[in-house]
């Protein structure tokens, strides 16, 4: 199972690969992008089974990925782990067809109840 | 030492108090779930030598500066907390990134308590001019202690929101 995560923080991409191994997705290979234009290419290159991004971020934001990834064909299941928590936000991400939004600060076990149900 | 009167302001005075009290919520929250450390309010002079700020800005209807201050040793402490590694392993750019990510986290749970279009900016981590510190009207300070340590988040609000960060830095 190989997870993209997508943030521009390396601090954050830290806390959520910790995270997944705490919700007791152990056997995740986890890689990473910086920003929307660089986890595009990752996808292209790598083909994960989901992508964990982040919305605000430099180059290319997260809805822009989303876009593009869809535009492109590409199917993967995305999900936002954001700080923006508006349900402008939420509306538009559900509607561009995010598998689920989950706000910073976030536990463990909001991870697992997000993932649980894509990666089963 | 600058001494701050939080409520001072000649406008926007009822939103100061609310402002407060969701700046405490939240940063309370980020520091427990996030860093799984305590967060204590305290009634203390806002005190930050060094003048090193995480700031973000909301930009809608109206203009918010959200500024957090952490001195070095607690920034260290955030950063490895974030990390889950020692000091020693850290670069100062990690520690300014885990620092701001802290800023993009309050900002963003603050911008979500408006039910309005806005946008978020990303974090930067700045050294604020002396003349930061000197009083505005419609700003709220609120101050904290963990591990000894202070941590304030200033939030400053603006009524038009043409003006860019640099602009309103130098208030």
């Amino acid at each position: 199972m190989k997870i993209l995560i997508v943030d521009d923080s390396k601090a954050m991409r830290m806390i959520v690969r910790r995270s997944l191994a705490q919700a007791g997705f152990q056997n995740v290979v986890a890689i990473e992008a910086s920003n929307g234009a660089e986890a595009l290419q990752v996808v292209e290159e790598q083909s994960p089974d989901l992508v964990l991004s982040d919305w605000n971020m430099p180059e290319m934001k997260g809805i822009d990925l989303l876009k593009s990834l869809r535009a492109k064909g590409r199917n993967v299941p995305l999900g936002f782990i954001t700080s923006e928590s508006s349900p402008d936000m939420h509306k538009q991400a559900v509607d561009s067809g995010a598998a689920f939004v989950i706000v910073k600060p976030f536990t463990p076990a909001a991870i697992e109840l997000a993932l649980k149900p894509i990666l089963v | 030492v600058f001494e701050w009167n939080q409520f001072v302001g000649a406008k926007g005075a009822p939103w100061m108090p609310l402002t407060q009290q969701i700046i405490e919520e939240i940063a309370i929250d980020v520091w427990q779930t996030m860093l799984g450390m305590e967060l204590t309010p305290v009634d203390c002079r806002f005190h930050h030598p060094d003048r090193l700020a995480a700031t973000v800005e909301i930009r809608g209807s109206r203009l918010w500066i959200v500024d957090v201050f952490a001195d070095e040793p607690l920034r260290a402490l955030i950063a490895e907390a974030m990390f889950s590694t020692d000091r020693d392993m850290l670069s100062d750019e990690e520690i300014c990134d885990a620092f701001g990510e802290i800023a993009n986290m309050i900002g963003g749970n603050f911008k979500g308590q408006f039910d309005e279009d806005s946008q978020l900016s990303t974090p930067v981590v700045r050294q604020l001019g002396e003349t930061f510190f000197c009083h505005v009207p419609g700003r709220v300070r609120s101050t904290f202690e963990c591990d000894g340590y202070q941590l304030s988040v200033v939030v400053t609000e603006f009524d038009v929101c043409h003006q860019t960060l640099e602009a309103v830095s130098a208030i």
